[in-house]
């Protein structure tokens, strides 16, 4: 019994080494997956929409389905999203972790130097060098919508975005 | 005999990934090496050196409208309407201001473009009156260009 209780008060300690060693290991081996590991990322609330920079160093693995592949190197990418989702990070500096919201963004931004793979599929390949891509829009097909999306990737804050689904816009 | 259903399942999956199923206005600059494949198209490139684009991929075929039992009344290319202004600093994209207008949306809003100038309710698409304005802006820029130049020519023949 004493020996139970004893292995049952230490899996919570065993986990978060665990969890510790494989964060630990990601930062000083310089690597990222799914925004989580060497990465720094600023959240900027905006007009309708917030703003979500993350700053990677090393080598990142995504495995969003609107996203997917990987990046060595310095990479940046910046998703905006409309309005104040549940789900939203709070406002300001994250390290070593930045959830994305479950729902896909207006805009992606993405800068990297470096070797990038990518898994898209209307874009698979790869670049050594320097690549930037802005996916500025991103419809369903049949979709009946009107917004307005103004966005400088080195100015977050003056982002802004309008968006209703028919016309006139209330 | 199996080969066959699997031929028509692949054959039907192609064909299907032919068509576009999202509208996408995107940005793409490289510079050094960089070897690309688009399965939605079946196209690809290989670059080595710089290359940017800026390209609109739209869907070919939408529903246009559907009656009241929800059938579709047929189908054709999205319905788009859309005013980019993009800002570049060297190989670097500074800004970008998209207004988008897509399906039923863009339908009726060209229907309101159609009408009297005085009466069109432009909302937030002001980038059609910034358009109107330029266009006259550069006519009139060409037209005291064409002055200028002409004013030479004039005292030439003096």
């Amino acid at each position: 019994m004493g020996v139970k209780s004893a292995l049952w008060l230490a899996k919570p300690f065993k986990l978060s080494l665990l969890t510790f060693s494989v964060c630990a290991m990601q930062i000083l081996s310089g690597c990222s997956v799914d925004n989580h590991g060497a990465v720094v990322a600023k959240v900027t609330a905006a007009e309708g929409s917030y703003v979500i920079d993350a700053f990677a160093l090393g080598a990142s693995l995504r495995t969003r389905a609107d996203d997917p592949g990987v990046s060595i190197g310095f990479d940046r990418r910046s998703y905006v999203y409309a309005g104040a989702a549940a789900d939203a990070p709070e406002p300001g500096w994250h390290y070593f972790a930045v959830p994305l919201p479950a729902s896909a963004p207006l805009v992606l931004h993405s800068e990297n130097y470096g070797v990038e793979v990518r898994g898209r599929v209307n874009d698979a390949g790869v670049t050594i060098g320097y690549r930037a891509t802005t996916v500025m829009a991103q419809v369903p097909a049949g979709e009946s919508t009107f917004r307005l999306i103004s966005y400088a990737p080195d100015s977050p804050e003056r982002t802004r975005v309008l968006a209703c689904g028919d016309w006139p816009c209330q | 005999m199996s080969v066959k259903p699997l031929g028509l399942i692949l054959a039907a999956l192609t064909l299907a990934a032919c068509d576009a199923n999202q509208l996408y206005i995107a940005h793409d600059t490289v510079l050094g090496l960089n070897a690309n494949v688009n399965s939605a198209r079946t196209s690809g490139k290989l670059v080595f050196g710089y290359d940017r684009q800026f390209g609109t991929l739209i869907p070919k075929s939408v529903d246009i409208e559907k009656d009241q039992n929800g059938n579709s009344k047929g189908r054709e290319a999205m319905a788009v309407l859309a005013c980019s202004d993009v800002g570049v600093d060297g190989i670097f994209l500074t800004r970008f201001v998209e207004h988008l207008a897509t399906g039923q949306a863009a339908r009726n809003f060209a229907k309101e473009l159609a009408k009297e100038p005085d009466d069109v309710n432009l909302g937030f698409f002001q980038c059609f009156d910034a358009g109107t304005q330029a266009a006259s802006d550069t006519s009139d820029t060409n037209a005291s260009e064409t002055n200028d130049a002409s004013a030479p020519d004039t005292s030439g023949s003096e």
